[in-house]
């Protein structure tokens, strides 16, 4: 059974995807609000400039597997998607950590 | 008649459309520009705190799928360029027949757009016998690398007979360019069997204005990139219906709280009419699209007019929603409307495997995931809907006394 997902197949845009979340959850990380509600403690500036950096990297790694699977033209466009399904994800995640720290 | 930009009402319900569309084209903008807690609230979603909770969700699947909304919004307005924006089209083709007739794909503004056609009135010779079109199908095989798929004929029968055969894009370039790429062509004469250089006036280069079109439409209406970018459409475009709904909802609940008295006696009906425009919208709507998928199962295949009985019995529950939205007291409303539609949507794999002679089950385990896929899709979304019930009347349940005790007018 094959489903058919991009063109060079599955794994690629499913590493974008997971680059895409990662990248989503370093930003959360960087954002004041949420990393004292994940950790319950201010985050050290330093840290969340590590954690802003990575995350936009990690973003940036994601639209690249998305061109290097479906060239200029989808590639973008998929990757729209990909961060709109990663956002939502990430969101669920940053609530649920922080529901579990109650 | 399209209700897709039309509503079933012509050229009135395609300025509707139109007016719609610009419309959430300005609020979607200004919504960002008004959402000042935009990258603040980026990923908060803070559930089980009432309004704050829906106007979390409103937030979050809107700047999620941002992108997403306005290019649906921009590209559905570009692609009717010519209809909502035909003051240069007119002034320097003219406007034959009135506004309708800009549909018309032959007229001379699009002709003069298009690539010229293939002179199809070119020398009629004499009665020839063609060759073999085995043979040429072998050479136009060899000479193109894959497998033709489609022929055409020109002047079948005379000397000046041309075949031309074609062979689809490659897949992986269909999937890699937005832009639908050009098939690959052969062009043998016919009486000869030798082949033609590309017969003149049939180049498949686009002018930039006709491409940038293109791919408008394109973007618009999926055609490119497969199952995976109809899937992100379709998570995105849940995403937008959901955006709309909590929008609605968050702002008649307000409404209601802060202007108890704004249309005098009338407010209380006023606002509960609203209430009720908001259910047959939103779970009126997802009756209305099930018993469609009803009907087109419940319908004999070879029925008159199916298709029209289709639309009827969408516009028919649609319809009937609205009587009971407004005569049903809000909160069994919507649990009836939303019990309702996940019955329709869970019993529908039943449905199919009674009334044809295939079975969900069975597709997918030929693989065939487009028949599949739409019985799960309805199953899931049934799931959802009987959650949404579930969570309805629990909540019914706990607040049961102090709503008795609120609403002493009832």
């Amino acid at each position: 059974m094959t489903i058919p997902l991009g063109a060079t197949g599955m794994p690629v845009l499913l590493l974008a995807f997971a680059a895409a979340v990662g990248g989503f959850l370093c930003l959360a990380f960087s954002m004041l609000r949420h990393y004292r509600a994940i950790f319950r403690r201010p985050a050290h500036a330093s840290v969340r400039m590590l954690a802003r950096g990575a995350g936009w990297l990690m973003l940036l790694v994601s639209l690249g597997l998305c061109v290097v699977d479906l060239d200029w033209s989808v590639g973008p466009v998929v990757w729209a998607g990909v961060l709109s399904i990663a956002g939502v994800v990430v969101a669920g995640l940053v609530t649920f950590a922080t529901r579990a720290q109650r | 008649v399209v209700t897709h930009y039309e509503l079933h009402a012509g050229m009135t319900g395609f300025w509707i459309v139109g007016l719609a569309t610009t419309g959430m084209l300005v609020t979607l903008i200004s919504g960002i520009v008004i959402h000042r807690r935009f990258f603040k609230d980026f990923f908060t979603f803070r559930p089980g705190q009432g309004q704050r909770s829906w106007l979390d969700a409103h937030n979050l699947s809107s700047v999620m799928t941002l992108p997403f909304q306005i290019m649906i919004a921009y590209t559905g307005l570009a692609m009717f360029y010519y209809a909502y924006m035909p003051a240069a089209i007119g002034y320097h083709f003219g406007l034959p027949g009135g506004l309708a007739a800009q549909f018309d794909q032959a007229s001379p503004y699009f002709r003069a757009l298009r690539p010229a056609a293939p002179d199809l009135a070119r020398e009629e010779g004499v009665p020839a016998r063609l060759v073999e079109l085995p043979t040429l199908l072998a050479a136009a095989e060899a000479q193109l690398g894959q497998v033709p798929s489609r022929i055409v004929v020109e002047r079948p029968g005379r000397s000046s007979a041309l075949v031309r055969i074609y062979a689809p894009p490659a897949k992986r370039a269909l999937e890699r360019t937005i832009l639908t790429p050009a098939e690959h062509m052969a062009a043998f004469d016919g009486a000869t069997g030798t082949g033609v250089t590309t017969p003149a006036g049939e180049a498949q280069t686009l002018s930039g204005a006709v491409a940038t079109y293109e791919v408008m439409s394109s973007l618009h209406q999926a055609t490119f990139g497969g199952a995976l970018v109809r899937w992100l459409y379709f998570l995105s475009g849940i995403a937008g219906t959901a955006m709309m709904l909590t929008g609605v909802i968050l702002f008649t609940a307000k409404r209601r709280r802060m202007r108890p008295l704004e249309a005098g006696q009338a407010t209380h009906r006023a606002h509960e009419a609203a209430d009720a425009i908001n259910l047959v919208c939103s779970v009126g709507l997802v009756i209305a699209c099930i018993s469609y998928f009803w009907a087109n199962r419940l319908i004999s295949g070879d029925a008159n007019s199916r298709e029209a009985w289709e639309a009827r019995v969408f516009f028919a529950t649609w319809a009937a929603a609205i009587p009971h939205a407004l005569l049903r007291a809000k909160a069994a409303a919507w649990i009836e409307q939303l019990g309702v539609a996940a019955v329709l949507c869970l019993l529908l794999p039943v449905l199919g495997v009674l009334t044809s002679n295939q079975g969900s089950v069975a597709a997918a385990m030929r693989g065939d995931w487009k028949f599949a896929g739409v019985e799960l899709t309805a199953v899931a979304a049934g799931i959802l809907l009987a959650g949404a019930v579930g969570m309805l009347r629990a909540r019914q349940r706990t607040f049961a006394t102090p709503r008795q005790i609120a609403t002493p007018a009832a």
